[in-house]
């Protein structure tokens, strides 16, 4: 567990946000900044269009400003800073990741490098005291959707991941195939909500066989095929149009709920978090729950404000890595791509895989 | 240069894209143009399996707005998705240049979005689902069944073609330059050699 005493600021720059925030004794949130949906635009009197979604290196100093501020944290008491390193836009992580360093070097304290997608899954423990490892996660979000088995001690093992898109960029392409707007998740549920999931029947990707991947493109083209004999979107009625909306949701939620079910049977484990972006989709929590109550597992969705990206979620993995001794050197690089349960950045660790336990503690 | 071509199956766009990248001789960019759903990311993956890097890995770049894919030695594969991109200014954010600058494949989901920042050469690869009954150009004549597959590519089962979906995908491709000019001939060749015959060609 990560020690009594940290204070560690956090920095999340993996693509369009930019974040930053301060979390005490690795589980308390004391601050938590998020660039464009706070008013780190008001010095410059309102949102300034040129500052675009990943102009990250304008809006940083001001984003890790404002939470240490908000904290009442001076620079000086932070006992850590945990950075995303990866997976992401290198582009924009470096922006961050340089900024975490460099502060860090000046302040002497160390810097740990952290996995993007084992933030969202600590996101669910911060919210959720009862929830113990090991448990299964299921990321689903506009860039990833993934399974995994969130061990003990360490980095969590994948146990299976979407060979295509991600279910939120399915939600988002298919509200552009409706008409409807962005972003697509609440898009899609609202029209959703008028319609009847039952009318037409979508394929559900992979389903029958077996394993923990997901496939989400080709329910998209399957979407696209339906409007497309139907005439096109503008001889859909509004009542079609929800329809659809509704028969996608359900089978876009169906998988989720189908293989997170799957994994938890062969994992022999009892409790699931969901986290990600899509975790806010009302369906997908009521299928969800209901599924766990039917098949008696517990379900942990954290509240949207963790859900989506987010720097809480780092800073307390990087508390839990810092009191696990995981510091980083200051060559500390951004990675685009990493499996989850792997560090590249931490290159004198062996990665560990899905079902390994974690290597017996040294220390005493 | 154009040539077009017709796939039928996810399985035969790869293979179109594994052609292609087997032909490369240089750096190229690939501008990728088609609806939600043709089948760009397929090609991709196609592509991955042609520099021998493993198309599982492939997966949409959306989200992300780039990929990277091998390069440590050979040829890397990169996938871009201007899609997301609200500007040609954010190109720069997302460090355009310095992937023009790496020996691989770069491949451009919605790259006509901003072609204008494409180098002048390079190739242009349109998929279109075809529509029953609008078939624009060269009526288009499936290409044979491949050896891989004898009669599944031909007759899907009546739950494969629900899972996927049957209609064909018209593939034009345009050579912008002398190089790209020579890579479209390469590919057409590999093409035809692989019994997957191009069925119109104008220079």
């Amino acid at each position: 567990m990560p020690d009594s005493q940290s204070i560690v600021l956090g920095i999340e720059s993996s693509c369009d946000e930019m974040a930053a925030s301060v979390v005490r004794d690795g589980c308390e949130i004391v601050s938590s900044v998020i660039h464009g949906q706070e008013e780190v635009h008001r010095p410059y009197g309102g949102v300034v269009p040129e500052l675009a979604s990943r102009d990250h290196v304008r809006a940083i100093s001001r984003v890790v400003e404002l939470a240490l501020e908000r904290a009442e944290v001076a620079q000086g008491d932070l006992t850590g800073i945990a950075v995303t390193a990866g997976p992401g836009l290198v582009g924009s992580l470096l922006v961050g990741l340089s900024f975490g360093k460099a502060m860090a070097y000046r302040l002497g304290i160390p810097v740990v490098g952290v996995h993007h997608l084992q933030g969202h899954l600590i996101a669910a423990e911060l919210s959720d005291r009862d929830l113990t490892r090991p448990y299964v996660g299921l990321v689903v979000s506009g860039g990833h959707t993934a399974l995994y088995r969130v061990h003990e001690e360490g980095e969590p093992g994948l146990l299976g991941e979407t060979r295509d898109d991600a279910a939120g960029e399915a939600f988002d392409k298919v509200a552009k195939l409706l008409g409807l707007g962005f972003p697509g998740g609440p898009a899609v549920s609202k029209a959703a909500l008028e319609g009847d999931p039952r009318a037409v029947d979508f394929p559900r990707p992979m389903a029958k066989r077996p394993g923990l991947g997901f496939s989400y493109s080709g329910l998209k083209t399957a979407v696209a095929v339906e409007v497309e004999q139907r005439g096109g979107l503008d001889a859909l009625s509004a009542q079609e149009v929800a329809d659809l909306a509704a028969s996608f949701e359900a089978a876009a939620t169906d998988i989720l709920v189908l293989k997170a079910r799957r994994a938890l049977r062969d994992e022999g484990l009892a409790g699931l978090a969901v986290v990600g972006g899509v975790a806010a989709n009302r369906r997908l929590r009521t299928e969800m729950e209901r599924a766990g109550k039917k098949h008696d597992f517990d379900v942990v969705f954290p509240p949207i404000s963790l859900c989506t990206d987010n720097a809480a979620m780092i800073a307390a993995a990087g508390a839990r890595l810092l009191a696990e001794g995981h510091a980083d050197a200051l060559d500390l690089n951004a990675f685009s791509r990493v499996p989850v349960g792997e560090a590249p950045w931490r290159a004198n660790e062996a990665p560990r895989r899905v079902g390994e336990t974690p290597p017996a503690s040294t220390s005493s | 240069m154009h040539s077009s071509f017709v796939s039928r199956t996810p399985e035969q766009t790869e293979r179109a894209g594994a052609l292609l990248a087997a032909q490369t001789t240089q750096p190229t960019v690939v501008c990728l143009v088609g609806d939600l759903g043709v089948g760009k990311t397929h090609f991709v993956k196609g592509l991955a399996q042609g520099l021998e890097l493993d198309p599982v890995q492939v997966t949409s770049p959306t989200f992300a707005i780039v990929n990277e894919y091998g390069g440590e030695t050979g040829r890397g594969l990169v996938h871009m998705d201007f899609y997301r991109l609200e500007s040609e200014s954010a190109l720069e954010e997302v460090g355009f240049l310095d992937l023009l600058a790496l020996d691989a494949i770069l491949a451009i989901e919605w790259g006509d979005r901003f072609q204008q920042a494409l180098p002048p050469d390079h190739l242009v690869v349109r998929i279109a689902r075809e529509r029953a009954g609008a078939a624009e150009t060269s009526p288009p004549t499936p290409f044979p069944a491949t050896d891989a597959e004898p009669s599944a590519s031909t007759v899907p089962s009546p739950t494969e073609s629900k899972e996927t979906d049957s209609a064909l995908r018209v593939f034009q491709v345009h050579a912008t330059g002398p190089a790209s000019g020579k890579l479209l001939d390469a590919w057409c060749e590999a093409l035809d050699v692989a019994g997957l015959a191009p069925t119109g060609r104008e220079n």
